[in-house]
């Protein structure tokens, strides 16, 4: 009875039982939520339903007393009560998202390797004005680099140097990583240490051999633009702000996710979308082991993995510089030589390899992984159907990111 | 004032006791807490998810590791959200420590869960791979080979599932055995195999480090961390919630009491509501009684008004004519009585359209002037033409006290006939002072006549006297002698000394001698007395001539000098009727400057109607007094006669008036009148009939010099 009147709710509620309970259901969750229509009273009923393990029965509502026990059909009678009283108006959501959802639910599937689906739920807006600012060279102190400049939509969102140019042609020490699908990494940067890319998106304006400017430099000029001005008042209603111009372009960068890449129309049933070397290629993605680290919607950049897992990479290596990975953020001996494992969408367009952009060819950065990662070598066939596996994952840029 | 002052201090404490209990009992805190409750809810389930997750993982249910590091994100932002919006419960202590227990925790177990994807994929990985080749090495060797290997990948399995010490032994056996055996590292199968155990120790290594992230991520106490912190909320929330309650009940307390004070108040209000209308309908009664009164009075007035001849009308401080009284509308111009209220002053300010008025100008600037409060009124004469006539009008224009009837009053009345009036009573006046001159001559002619009279009776009875006294003079005797000397002329001596009537002779001769002696000296006397009343006489005639240029010549004499005088012109009549006469004069009579001959004949006269109103009774007595008072010396006769009635009394020094029967009335008049003149007076006083009078003559002691009339009467 009890989980029926959970079901009664819940059908009630915008947030589907059947949604959620395939994807957390294993194990059974201690406790569920539910949320009436619209959201107004949301009733911690986890506690509810078992009414018989003694269980405290903390309500929300704020009219019945803290720590009484209360039998499933009471609340029923109760909730109106609460809802005349209204003492306590509750949360509004559930903290998940329809779309996240339903991609939770996307995932549960053998496959290692989930195909991308379109970003929903982005202001059209914010990704316009953020465009316009990923392209405007004004973010750097001497108007010559723009966030384009480094992460070029036609070399594959990166800038197919071995290491990153800034102003004055000044060199960095890092590859620059594409910032097609960047949004599906956990991190951000090789070394994964900032979380998200509003967090990035500063980052490269502040570093003196990037853009070498300052938020004052940028809103002062920016502020001289009376077209980018009336953008950014239509779209925020406020003048421009550093948090906003971060906002627009972390918004933009969101939307570049490449679909439609021929793996995925494999993934979603299409045998022929991909040639057979390329299938046998994937075969061998997994069997070799590849996909312990490359795996999920983005084939990596869900984890930190060790470079060097079964081998060392570095000593053989002169121009080695700073390897010491996610060590440098969070001086944990564990995470020495730990990078953020990249994704490899669209890894055809983006050589050279590794952070520091140590190999230059696809096909010598899928040995050098074999070796130092898997502890195998690979032959010049197994070479090839990975590579041609790995160009499947190439996925369509789109015109309207240019 | 008082009680409206008390009732506004209720009105305000209560206000502000039931604005801060309404301030307390806000519910600040339910919506707070709701969120707060959505927060670690969000992070519950996130932690939650992320336990899911890894055990998924752990358990193979998972192949990929985008849902863990999607619930890492939950839980990351699930921890940053919780502790950027503690709320109000930030400034707790206990809260706040807890929260940064609940951090440290959280990352912890997100740096587990990280080092746990780490080795879980190596290991995951290394296991297949050790599978993969153990099989292949399987199938590719003989049955010796075939059972070290089996031995390996079921030791290594059993090692991987229970990661027990004893399991560990046994598959570090298993590899030393294995790679004791040479035929498995022959070159076609050295690479494999050297692969197998790579994975094997890989597993060793990293199986146990991957259950040890496991176990401390699973066992991070994040759930029971903010079940406390939840517990520790709701307690202060719940506490919140007690004291907005007491609050509450506060708020309907006073509410409920002032609600009370209102009603009370409604109901005195009502009360005194009452009263005041019932005073209200008596104040009305008598508000309509006032009016009536004051209706009555204005029709009273406006009769009045408009019974005046004279033209009156109000005028405000434009000059508009706001009341006019009957005379006015029905004289002045129809025009400027109209209901328009025109404008009296334009009207007098414009002659040329009212030729009738001569001097409207004059009017309209004192009705200006008074209008502007020059002065408080302001009269002039008009002069008006009319068809038959020409009238003259006294125009008074007097200025109201403020008040909303008006602020002048224009009295108009017409004075043609009081002009003409004036002009005959001159006329008659001129006509009147001839005949008061004539009179006055003639009354002049009486006083002097009067008086000359009185004195002349004195000199008819001295020469009377004379007469008498020459007809018994022994003259004659004396004559008889002579001519008996004359016939014995020639025996003169024998006469003398023979004759008997000679022997006679000398002492008839001594004896006539004697007498005529006598009789000379009284008739020298008596001639004496008459030339001093002829003088008087004459005096009296030049002072009435003097009269006419000059007062009587100032003397400065004793007024009881000028009382015996008096006495001694009167004397005989006195004595005939005799009168006895008391004097009884004041020891400090000061000598004073007086007109002697005036004051003389006021005391004659004054002596003369005493010694009449005296004569009739017995023991007549006429009592004289002069005495001082201040500045003057007073004069009083006084007898026991007849007396003065109360009501001659008023009229008694009126011209002409009189008692005797032979009297002519001018006596005490002109003495009254000369009194005056001296800068003195006359009075008289009387008990009444048969009491006595008695007059009074005050004279100044220091005469002022009056200007005379020059002109003769």
């Amino acid at each position: 009875m009890s989980y029926g009147f959970a079901l009664l709710l819940q059908s009630a509620s915008e947030v589907s039982a059947q949604a959620i309970c395939p994807q957390i259901a294993l194990p059974l969750p201690q406790s569920l939520d539910a949320m009436l229509i619209g959201g107004w009273v949301y009733v911690d009923l986890g506690t509810v339903w078992m009414p018989d393990n003694g269980l405290k029965y903390q309500n929300s509502l704020g009219l019945l007393l803290p720590t009484q026990r209360i039998q499933g059909l009471t609340v029923l009678f109760l909730l109106p009560l609460g809802l005349i009283f209204g003492c306590t108006p509750a949360a509004t959501d559930s903290g998940l998202s329809l779309q996240q959802q339903s991609r939770f639910v996307a995932t549960v599937t053998k496959q290692p390797i989930a195909p991308l689906t379109e970003p929903m739920g982005l202001t059209q807006a914010k990704v316009a004005l953020g465009k316009v600012l990923f392209y405007d060279a004004r973010l750097s102190h001497d108007n010559s680099v723009s966030c384009a400049s480094c992460h070029d939509m036609n070399k594959g969102g990166a800038d197919g140097l071995r290491t990153a140019v800034g102003i004055g042609g000044q060199v960095g020490q890092k590859n620059t990583p594409t910032v097609l699908n960047s949004s599906l990494s956990l991190a951000q940067f090789w070394d994964g240490r900032v979380r998200t890319l509003e967090e990035q998106a500063s980052g490269p304006i502040h570093n003196p051999i990037e853009m070498g400017s300052d938020w004052e430099e940028v809103v002062h000029k920016l502020k001289r633009d009376a077209k980018l001005v009336a953008q950014f008042h239509s779209t925020y209603r406020s003048s421009i702000k550093p948090e906003l111009i971060v906002d627009a372009i972390a918004t933009f960068e969101r939307s570049l996710i490449t679909t439609d890449s021929p793996f995925d129309h494999y993934l979603r049933g299409d045998e022929s979308a991909i040639p057979p070397q390329a299938i046998s290629g994937y075969a061998l993605f997994r069997e070799i082991g590849c996909t312990s680290c490359h795996q999920g919607r983005a084939v990596g950049g869900n984890m930190f993995q060790k470079f060097g897992v079964m081998a060392t990479p570095l000593s053989d290596h002169p121009d080695a510089v700073s390897d010491e990975g996610r060590f440098v953020v969070t001086e944990r001996t564990e995470d020495m030589h730990r990078y953020k494992v990249p994704s490899l969408r669209n890894v055809d367009l983006t050589a050279p390899y590794f952070h520091d952009g140590r190999t230059e060819t696809l096909a010598d950065a899928i040995r050098e992984m074999a070796l130092y990662q898997l502890g195998t070598e690979l032959s010049d066939t197994e070479v090839q159907e990975l590579e041609m596996f790995l160009k499947s994952l190439t996925g369509k840029i789109k015109s309207d990111w240019l | 004032m008082n009680r409206l002052l008390i009732h506004s201090a209720v009105l305000a404490i209560a206000l502000i006791v039931l604005i801060g209990l309404f301030i307390g009992s806000t519910d600040n805190s339910s919506r707070a807490y709701s969120e707060f409750e959505r927060r670690i809810r969000s992070l519950e389930h996130a932690n939650l998810n992320l336990d899911s997750s890894v055990l998924a993982l752990r358990l193979g249910i998972q192949h990929n590791y985008d849902q863990l590091t999607f619930h890492e994100t939950e839980l990351q932002n699930s921890l940053n959200d919780l502790e950027a919006n503690l709320g109000i419960w930030h400034e707790n202590p206990g809260v706040n420590q807890l929260a940064t227990i609940l951090q440290k925790l959280g990352e912890s177990k997100l740096t587990q869960s990280s080092d746990f994807k780490a080795s879980h994929s190596i290991v995951k990985n290394s296991l297949a791979a050790f599978s993969t080749i153990a099989r292949r090495l399987q199938n590719s060797n003989n049955d010796e080979q075939k059972s070290l290997i089996t031995d390996l990948e079921s030791c290594g399995l059993r090692f991987y599932t229970s990661g027990y010490n004893v399991d560990e032994l046994a598959f570090r056996n298993a590899i030393d055995a294995i790679m004791a055996d040479e035929a498995l590292f022959a070159d076609h199968q050295k690479r494999s195999t050297s692969l197998l155990l790579r994975h094997s120790y890989k597993l060793i290594e990293l199986r146990n480090d991957m259950q040890q992230s496991l176990q401390s991520l699973v066992q991070t106490t994040v759930r029971q961390t903010t079940e406390q912190l939840k517990e520790r909320v709701s307690i202060l929330y719940h506490h919140n919630r007690e004291r907005q309650a007491g609050y509450r009940i506060g708020l309907i307390a006073v509410s409920l009491l002032l609600f009370a004070y209102c009603v009370v108040q409604a109901f005195w209000v009502y009360k005194y509501a009452r009263a005041l209308q019932n005073s209200n309908q008596e104040l009305e009664k008598r508000v309509e009684e006032r009016t009536a009164d004051l209706r009555d009075s204005k029709e009273f007035f406006q009769t009045v008004l408009d019974s005046i001849h004279a033209q009156v009308c109000v005028l405000d401080e434009t000059g508009n004519i706001i009341e006019a009284n009957a005379a006015f509308k029905r004289i002045e111009s129809p025009s400027h009585t109209g209901d328009a209220s025109p404008n009296y002053l334009e009207y007098c300010n414009a002659p040329e359209q009212n030729q009738s008025i001569a001097n409207g100008k004059v009017l309209g600037k004192e009705i200006r002037a008074v209008l502007n409060a020059d002065k408080p009124y302001g009269t002039c004469e008009l002069n008006e033409f009319h068809i038959e006539e020409s009238r003259t009008y006294q125009v008074n224009v007097t200025r109201l006290p403020e008040s909303s009837l008006g602020r002048v009053v224009v009295a108009k009345s017409n004075i043609t006939d009081r002009i003409v009036a004036e002009k005959e009573r001159e006329q008659l006046h001129k006509e009147l002072q001839d005949a008061a001159r004539q009179a006055g001559m003639a009354e002049v002619a009486a006083g002097v006549l009067h008086n000359v009279g009185n004195v002349l009776n004195s000199v008819n009875v001295s020469s009377t006297v004379l007469r008498d006294r020459i007809d018994s003079s022994p003259v004659k005797q004396l004559v008889r002698a002579a001519d008996v000397i004359q016939g014995q002329s020639d025996q003169l001596s024998e006469f003398f000394a023979s004759d008997p009537r000679g022997e006679h002779f000398p002492s008839l001769l001594t004896q006539l001698s004697s007498n005529l002696d006598e009789e000379n000296k009284y008739l020298a006397e008596e001639v004496t007395t008459i030339a001093k009343n002829i003088d008087h006489i004459k005096e009296i005639v030049s002072m009435h001539q003097s009269f006419v240029k000059k007062r009587g010549v100032m003397e400065t004499i004793n007024p009881i000098d000028l009382v015996e005088d008096a006495l001694r012109i009167n004397e005989a009549s006195l004595n005939r009727h005799q009168v006895a006469i008391v004097r009884n004069y004041g020891s400090s009579v000061p000598v004073i400057p007086m007109a002697r001959h005036e004051v003389l004949q006021i005391l004659v006269n004054l002596i003369k109607n005493a010694k009449q109103a005296a004569a009739e009774t017995s023991e007549a007595c006429i009592q004289l007094i002069v005495s001082r008072e201040d500045d003057f010396v007073t004069i009083e006769v006084r007898d026991n006669g007849i007396g003065i009635p109360e009501h001659h009394l008023q009229k008694i020094f009126c011209y002409g008036f009189t008692t005797k029967d032979d009297g002519n009335g001018f006596g005490l008049h002109s003495s009254a009148n000369a009194a005056r003149e001296f800068g003195g007076s006359l009075s008289a006083h009387s008990e009444g009939e048969g009491t006595g009078a008695t007059f009074k003559l005050r004279l100044p002691t220091k005469p002022e010099t009056k200007e005379v009339d020059a002109t003769p009467v």
